[in-house]
């Protein structure tokens, strides 16, 4: 009994933690720009996710020590290095869009300043990572985040086609107002979206944390294909909802009020109160999990002593870094004038870019049998994930000079 | 050695302290190189990483961060090393223990 | 019997990148900003001017549904005052641009169009509007959204 009530707080906790500002922001400008035309790359990304986030938790399982600590004790500092830096790097871009995704939701509710709202999330973020345990914190923000099912809700209320929809996942129309190029933008902010690998250092540490044994491998096949697979229908259900009800009027939402405009025409005057809190809760879910992911990548790579259970003074240099680090995401989003969309086309385009990087060391973890015993890769999915990794890679790399130019 | 370096360094009570940096070994006529003393801190882990960063990091901390901890210190080594110390005696603590001297013991709540 | 320092470091083939591939990935990355980056007035007006038909429609959709009830007011100021910025930068963008002397009156009207928009925009994001005037200014965004095509 106890053994399904863990299962089933995997999967609430990974549906409601699915959606972030990354994949508000891609979904939004994918549906209002290309209809269903861009739906593919929200599957495909899932299909990564979940091979992915199945990995590390098998990972774990086999009662092996956070992913980063394993990076540098098998590759060396020398060739850690590469891929960490550009992880931290990747997380302070997103981290800074999820915080100025969470203040821009109150900021649309109140009218307040917009800067003073990310100070104030900063803070909260602060003082929940400052105290709160790891269970709390993550259960906590990721089942509020259910939420952003309204969107699924919605996309019924408005007569999604659902056929049509599945078709074009595999046979998709590009037409719709905007270039070629900017459609395979699009696809490429969606893929670095929803493929995070911040995910691989959090989840790595958590089921440590949280003492993993082999006697969860079949419990976290089950959490990662359910939770991730029904998190990602919440994601498709904005693009479904912004393709009915943006598109025809022309609206491209490159906004974030302008996705929040999908539920005011399913909900009416519940629509901007469900989207602000499918906002905030979201993005600020999300903001924990990068920020502690942050905490953990630097002490677990130079061997220092870590965790989220610990009282602060017992783990101090943890208990530094993601302070230093919210500190200077809500510097770039407050000051720098980058609005929230533009910052979270970088960061996704940014983690696209990166994704070879860091997921193919992790990929040769998952094969070495040192760590994995004989749970080691099946060649399949090996070879799914490269074949995803590499395909983001590429459309990414030619959509750079576009999102420089065009600002996102 | 190939397996100490970069290895996680845990003192007597299990805690972490940091990871290897590097070795010190001694050459005995034809017999295998024995290591004598294991090396900590942004010094020789600098060093690995190229001969400029290097001399990069050693200018900025005087070669005043550098840890020599002797062969003796070590108890055990398997997938991780264990010293026979605990992580105060080790004199490789500095960072962390500078920040919670002076950040985080002063913010209310650090326990 | 001297003491060695032994700098380690392991060889590891994923991590490495070949210098043709690294000449490869440059050759796309400038192919890129090639064919993206050159843009004739044609097709950088119409970038400016499809997001300046859907700030003013958004714009207007927001009022429409603010005057229905459906949005809450602090939620259409907001949006407005967001909209407005999004449309000024846009405005900058077209008055930059140079016209070839065949299409400079539709651009000259476009720009002002999109000007009168903004500044309807503007005005009603910071002083607000009430739910019964909203409906009349949708209409005349959308009047300014009509020019904008023509």
């Amino acid at each position: 009994m106890k053994r399904y009530l863990s299962v089933a707080l995997g999967i609430l906790t990974a549906i409601g933690g699915y959606v972030d500002v990354g994949a508000i922001v891609t979904a939004g400008e994918a549906g209002s720009k290309f209809g269903f035309g861009l739906l593919w790359a929200m599957v495909l990304g899932t299909i990564c996710i979940i091979f992915l986030v199945e990995m590390v938790g098998r990972m774990g399982a086999m009662g092996n020590k956070a992913y980063a600590d394993i990076l540098r004790e098998k590759f060396g500092i020398k060739f850690a290095l590469l891929p960490l830096a550009s992880e931290l790097i990747a997380n302070f871009l997103l981290l800074a869009a999820e915080i100025g995704g969470a203040a821009f939701a109150f900021y649309l509710m109140t009218g307040v300043s917009f800067q003073l709202w990310t100070v104030a999330v900063a803070l909260a973020l602060w003082l929940l990572l400052w105290r709160g345990s790891f269970s709390l914190i993550e259960n906590g923000t990721s089942i509020l985040g259910l939420v952003a099912l309204c969107f699924l809700i919605a996309a019924f209320e408005l007569g999604t086609p659902w056929s049509q929809a599945a078709k074009e996942v595999v046979l998709p129309s590009i037409s719709g107002s905007g270039s070629p190029a900017e459609y395979f933008n699009i696809a490429a902010s969606i893929l670095g979206a929803i493929i995070s690998p911040y995910l691989l250092f959090f989840y790595s540490s958590g089921s440590e944390e949280e003492g993993w044994t082999r006697k969860m491998i079949r419990s976290n096949r089950i959490i990662a294909v359910v939770g991730m697979g029904f998190g990602s229908i919440a994601a498709i259900s904005i693009i479904l909802v912004s393709a009915m009800v943006l598109k025809p009027l022309g609206i491209q939402a490159e906004a974030l009020q302008t996705v929040g405009l999908g539920l005011v025409e399913a909900f009416g005057i519940w629509g901007v109160y469900l989207f602000a809190a499918t906002l905030f809760i979201t993005c600020f879910g999300a903001a924990t999990e990068i920020a502690l992911a942050l905490s953990f990548e630097v002490t677990q790579i130079m061997g220092w002593k870590y965790g989220e259970e610990k009282k602060p003074k017992n783990a101090a240099i943890f208990n530094l870094i993601f302070p230093l680090y919210i500190v200077g995401s809500t510097l770039l989003m407050g000051l720098s004038g980058i609005d929230p969309v533009q910052l979270t086309i970088y960061a996704t385009i940014f983690t696209a870019l990166i994704l070879p990087v860091v997921v193919v060391p992790f990929l040769a973890v998952m094969n070495d049998p040192m760590y994995l015993r004989d749970q080691t890769n099946h060649w399949f999915a090996n070879a799914a994930v490269l074949l995803i990794i590499v395909l983001a890679f590429i459309i990414s790399i030619t959509s750079v000079p576009l999102t420089i130019i065009a600002g996102g | 050695m190939r397996d100490i370096v970069d290895s996680q360094l845990l003192d007597s009570q299990g805690e972490r302290v940091t990871k290897v940096a590097g070795v010190e070994v001694e050459l005995q006529g034809d017999t295998r190189p024995v290591v004598r003393a294991l090396l900590v801190g942004p010094e020789p882990l600098a060093r690995r990483l190229g001969p400029r960063v290097g001399r990069l990091i050693e200018r900025i901390t005087g070669g005043r961060r550098e840890v020599r901890l002797p062969w003796e210190r070590v108890e055990d080594v398997g997938p991780d090393v264990k010293l026979n110390v605990p992580s105060s005696a080790t004199g490789a603590t500095h960072a962390e223990d500078w920040v919670r001297e002076n950040i985080i013991n002063r913010i209310p709540g650090s326990g | 019997m001297g003491t060695i320092w032994l700098r380690y470091t392991r060889n590891v083939s994923e991590a490495n990148c070949e210098p043709r591939t690294k000449r490869f990935l440059l050759f796309l990355l400038v192919l890129s900003l090639i064919t993206v980056g050159c843009g004739s007035y044609a097709s950088q007006a119409e970038k400016n001017l499809t997001k300046a038909s859907s700030d003013i429609a958004g714009a207007a959709y927001v009022l429409e549904q603010f005057g229905n009830g459906e949005v809450s007011g602090p939620y259409n100021r907001t949006s407005l005052q967001e909209y407005a910025k999004s449309m000024q930068k846009t405005e900058r963008s077209l008055q930059n641009l140079n016209p070839p002397p065949a299409d400079e009156e539709q651009h000259e009207r476009a720009v002002d169009a999109l000007s009168r928009a903004q500044n309807l925009v503007q005005e009603t994001g910071q002083e607000g509007v009430s739910r019964e005037e909203a409906p009349e200014l949708a209409r005349r965004l959308e009047g300014f959204g009509e020019e904008l095509k023509l």
